[in-house]
């Protein structure tokens, strides 16, 4: 599978187009997402998403950004109508969230709203670089991370199967970043799977 | 159609237009226009091309010539016609689609975007937003129809067909397929799956559909009897004249592909 995928990014390298593979924040599991490395200059008016949209999608990264959990509930996701152009009311807005999730940029649950592993994957240098005071990167990946495990004497912020692998490995509970005692990150990361790259290597059939 | 006259024909039209802008303007383009580019310059536009495409072809609208010119070619516009060809190329061998050119007359061209390349595997585990796969079955339903009546069907009977199934009821959204007409005479017209064109000299107008340019190239005639087939018990070769449709469509294809 990685020899596939190493060798479609060589050839498509060329139309700023990558295929990157990340794991989930929350579940752990590995991902194959399909993004564009540029900004789309060419692609200019994007047709699919109108203006307006636009303009809602970039007020939720936002606020996901500068949240403290990584996520906004639906309700303050609803107040935004109120600062869009047009008259959007609160039932158009869900339907966008809808619309928003069913195309893989936003996932909801239980009156939450969160980035999907895509908009983090993809959206990460136009994150890091519009957001450089708000976003987090783990300490350990060096990427960016918008939910995870908080060290509650430093605040840096891991992603949780960096830190189980952390854990694992050196054997302690410690915060990789400031090395203080932190005796519950075992337990926020015991639930978080390991992969390897044996399952993927043949599709499961789920019947 | 003479691709080599209409491309002498743009040529010319883009010098004459030059000719009333300024001198260095009317530089570049000619040189872009005799092929001067660098390789470089060349990939990158090709590139661009191939992004282009393939991001306006998520909607299935025919993608126009003139757009391809003004958002991404720009000042090389006089080398348009090396570029899409370049850009034709990459499409079938990395990424296995075939830029389909449409003439609608002589000066607009569009070009839509079809699947060259056969699943090895089962698509089963791919996921499709969801109004994707209420049209595909209201495509299939329709072209079927159409193909059965010999390719032609009119908006009465299409209407009444439809009726019939339940799938269309005046003033009411079907709720599994939608704005059924809409679809109809709208979207998939847009898309290049139908066609609904007006009955020449007829008062008061009346309309027909027919398969589309995408249909064209997209559908298999034969899946299509086969299924009518499978609908009705029969052997597809009992349908005599669609099954002489299905083999002479198919020859020309083999003949056109050589």
């Amino acid at each position: 599978m990685e020899q596939a995928v190493s060798l479609i990014n060589r050839v498509i390298k060329r139309f700023n187009m990558e295929i990157q593979c990340a794991q989930d924040e929350i579940t752990s599991e590995k991902c194959y997402l399909f993004i564009s490395t540029v900004e789309n200059n060419i692609t200019g008016k994007y047709t699919k998403y109108s203006a307006v949209e636009l303009e809602f999608f970039k007020k939720v990264l936002f606020e996901i950004v500068s949240s403290e959990n990584g996520h906004v509930s639906s309700t303050v996701c609803l107040n935004l109508n109120s600062s869009l152009p047009g008259n959007m009311t609160k039932s158009d807005i869900e339907a966008l969230i809808e619309k928003f999730c069913e195309d893989l940029w936003l996932s909801q649950k239980n009156g939450k709203v969160y980035l999907s592993l895509l908009s983090i994957v993809e959206l990460e240098p136009l994150l890091t670089t519009a957001y450089e005071d708000s976003v987090n990167i783990c300490c350990l990946c060096k990427h960016l991370v918008i939910q995870g495990y908080r060290c509650d004497k430093c605040f840096a912020l891991l992603h949780l199967h960096c830190a189980r692998l952390y854990t694992e490995g050196a054997n302690r509970n410690t915060c990789p970043a400031c090395s203080a005692d932190q005796p519950n990150i075992l337990a926020a990361v015991e639930n978080t799977s390991l992969h390897t790259e044996d399952d993927f290597s043949t599709p499961t059939s789920h019947g | 159609m003479n691709m080599f006259g209409m491309h002498m024909r743009s040529k010319t039209f883009f010098w004459r237009a030059s000719t009333i802008e300024e001198g260095n303007e009317i530089m570049a383009s000619k040189s872009a226009q005799e092929g001067h580019l660098s390789s470089q310059e060349e990939e990158n536009l090709i590139n661009d091309t191939v992004r282009y495409i393939l991001s306006h072809d998520n909607t299935k609208y025919a993608i126009k010539r003139q757009d391809i010119v003004k958002d991404v070619l720009k000042t090389y516009g006089g080398s348009s016609k090396y570029i899409i060809d370049g850009a034709t190329r990459v499409l079938k061998e990395i990424f296995g689609m075939k830029l389909v050119a449409v003439e609608q007359n002589s000066n607009v061209k569009h070009y839509m975007l079809i699947n060259n390349e056969k699943f090895s595997t089962d698509a089963r585990y791919m996921k499709w937003p969801k109004e994707v796969e209420s049209q595909q079955v209201l495509l299939m339903l329709t072209l079927s129809l159409i193909f059965m009546k010999g390719g032609v069907e009119s908006e009465e009977d299409m209407l009444s067909f439809l009726s019939n199934l339940g799938i269309m009821s005046k003033n009411r959204s079907h709720e599994y397929f939608g704005d059924v007409w809409k679809l109809l005479t709208g979207e998939f017209v847009r898309q290049m799956y139908l066609e609904h064109v007006r009955i020449p000299e007829l008062d008061p107008p009346k309309f027909e559909f027919r398969w589309g340019r995408r249909a064209e190239e997209e559908v298999s005639r034969r899946s299509l009897l086969e299924f009518v087939s499978l609908v009705y018990g029969t052997d597809p070769k009992n349908w005599t004249t669609q099954y002489q449709e299905v083999l002479q469509t198919e020859k020309n294809k083999r003949e056109k592909e050589m």
